[in-house]
């Protein structure tokens, strides 16, 4: 479904992903891990287009998509859930829900994803018209994940989703995004739990300075100490 | 009826052309953090068609506002799509300088044009009519003016708060990168911003020709008075430009009746300045 072979990507001269290749496949959850200042963010937004690729390439359902603009690669499927949630402060939780489905252009499949949404997120409803700046950190994440449903994507990169959370809402959510994972959807978790994380994986990859230091299925990253040497000084 | 209340019924009337003034800049500046100072100048140019149609097409001003609000959004959205645009990969200091330079060459492009004489309206349906409501006379104009302000103010709200690219644009100002990830075209709100700010600004002109005059250094004017409005209601908050838009034409009002007209730039300031004492983002502003 996705493939991301030998990406390169920085801000102004510095090199911060420096030759990334994975691929998720349909219907599989994949998690890239890494410690705080790997790049993971940055391999995100380069398949986003939020940040141009160097060198490299991405593709998706065949079709290569790099460094297209944002908003086009919005319309092919992929869904980010940026880090940090950044959900639009001043509108009310319901605005943010329809946001979500900017490019959704049919009012009644726009109404079914909102309902879909209050449904898994109780809390959202409650708080429908109420600012969303105003919601505590636990909501805002639902709130982020449910905006990002709200477009139908084909495939969800998640970034750091379980940033700021209490632990017990940390379990909620991996629990939630476990879920999502059985409806068929494809993620991609960005994560630095990363035995959380695995838990939920079909396969993952570990990222260290910018480089892929390990790759495999959720059984050969859990045993021997790969992920601890990964995370050791990034 | 107490000349205070005559007095600031008239300054409520003016309030209301200058929240429609204010409303063009700040949501220019609400969507992509930028002072376009050559919204003065789009007013004037407003003003002109607005002006030239009343004396060589149909002679009335009003006619002219249609005119003056195509010819301002086509204005605003050529301003962003040839000038600001190429501004924003500059540094800050360019984007200032920009439409600082913008402002000039319209100013005078237009007294090159045009000639530096005053001109005002040969005439219309509602020029120098005098309105008697109660033991109330107004200008027929002035309330025309208002009227019709108040009134492209609640549709350009309306627009905002009840439609998807008005949605697109409240995200875009509320956060841009985030917009971009739910697929909005930034770059399209930033036109149709300007597009919106160049409209709002050439049908607010048209109807001050009713009983204004027009020349190339009027937008000087007014802009001043916009820019106290805008900080004053907080900048990038639609609801602030409309209060501090009335509470500028009422105190503008007062200040020249019981003072002195001289002091009426004053006295705003003064309003302004004690104000962002106490709310240094305005008003209504958010951050
Ligand atoms: N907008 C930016 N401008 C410059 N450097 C950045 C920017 N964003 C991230 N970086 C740098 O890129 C590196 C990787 O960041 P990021 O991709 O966010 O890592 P991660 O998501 O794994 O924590 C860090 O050293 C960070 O300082
Ligand atoms: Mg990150």
């Amino acid at each position: 479904m996705l493939q991301v072979a030998d990406l390169k990507a920085g801000y102004g001269q510095a090199p911060v992903v420096r030759g990334v290749s994975l691929e998720v496949n349909a219907g599989e959850l994949v998690c890239l891990l890494g410690a705080n200042g790997a790049g993971k963010s940055t391999v995100l937004k380069s398949i986003m287009g939020t940040v141009k690729p160097v060198s490299g390439r991405v593709r998706f359902l065949g079709e290569d998509i790099t460094g297209r603009p944002t908003p086009e690669i919005v319309g092919r499927g992929i869904v980010y859930v940026p880090e940090g949630k950044l959900v639009f402060a001043p509108l009310s939780v319901e605005e943010n829900l329809r946001l979500g489905a900017y490019l959704v252009r049919d009012e009644e499949t726009v109404r079914s994803r909102m309902e879909q949404a209050y449904e898994l997120f109780p809390r959202l409803w409650e708080r429908r018209g109420q600012r969303a700046g105003t919601l505590s950190g636990g909501e805002q994440t639902m709130l982020a994940l449910a905006r990002g449903l709200m477009a139908g994507p084909r495939l969800l990169l998640l970034d750091e989703p379980s940033l700021g959370l209490m632990p017990k809402l940390v379990g909620e959510l991996f629990e939630t995004v476990a879920r999502l994972k059985e409806t068929g959807l494809a993620v991609l978790l960005v994560e630095q739990r990363a035995r959380q994380a695995l838990a939920l994986a079909d396969r993952g990859y570990v990222l260290r300075t910018g480089r892929i230091v390990a790759a495999g299925t959720r059984e050969e990253l859990l045993s021997g100490d790969t992920l601890r040497q990964a995370f050791l000084s990034g | 009826m107490s000349v205070f209340l005559e007095v600031s019924i008239q300054g409520v009337l003016m309030g209301l052309t200058y929240a429609l003034l204010a409303l063009g800049l700040t949501v220019i500046f609400g969507v992509m953090d930028m002072v376009n100072f050559a919204h003065g100048e789009f007013l004037m140019i407003g003003m002109y068609a607005a002006y030239l149609t009343a004396a060589h097409v149909f002679p009335d001003p009003l006619v002219g506002v249609p005119v003056a609000g195509l010819i301002g959004l086509v204005l605003g959205a050529l301003s962003y799509r040839l000038l600001v645009r190429r501004l924003l990969q500059g540094p800050t200091i360019a984007q200032i300088f920009g439409t600082f330079g913008l402002m000039l060459f319209l100013r005078y492009g237009a007294l090159a044009v045009f000639g530096p004489n005053l001109r005002s309206a040969p005439g219309g349906l509602v020029v120098g009519q005098r309105l008697v409501l109660g033991g109330l006379v107004l200008d027929g104009a002035k309330v025309t003016a208002a009227a019709g302000s108040a009134l492209l103010f609640a549709l350009i709200y309306w627009f905002l708060q009840r439609t998807r690219v008005g949605l697109g644009l409240r995200a875009t100002a509320a956060h841009r990168e985030a917009a971009r990830y739910m697929g909005v075209d930034t770059d399209a709100m930033n036109s149709i911003g300007w597009a919106i700010g160049g409209a709002t600004a050439g049908m607010a002109g048209a109807l001050l020709v009713n009983f204004y005059y027009v020349s190339p250094t009027v937008g000087m004017v007014f802009a001043m008075i916009t820019f106290t409005t805008v900080a004053l209601g907080g900048f990038g908050s639609v609801p602030g430009a409309f209060v501090a838009g009335i509470i500028v034409g009422v105190v503008e009002a007062v200040t020249a009746q019981y003072f002195s007209p001289q002091l009426k730039l004053a006295v705003i300031y003064l309003v302004f300045f004690l104000v962002v004492l106490l709310r240094p983002h305005g008003l209504l502003g958010a951050r």
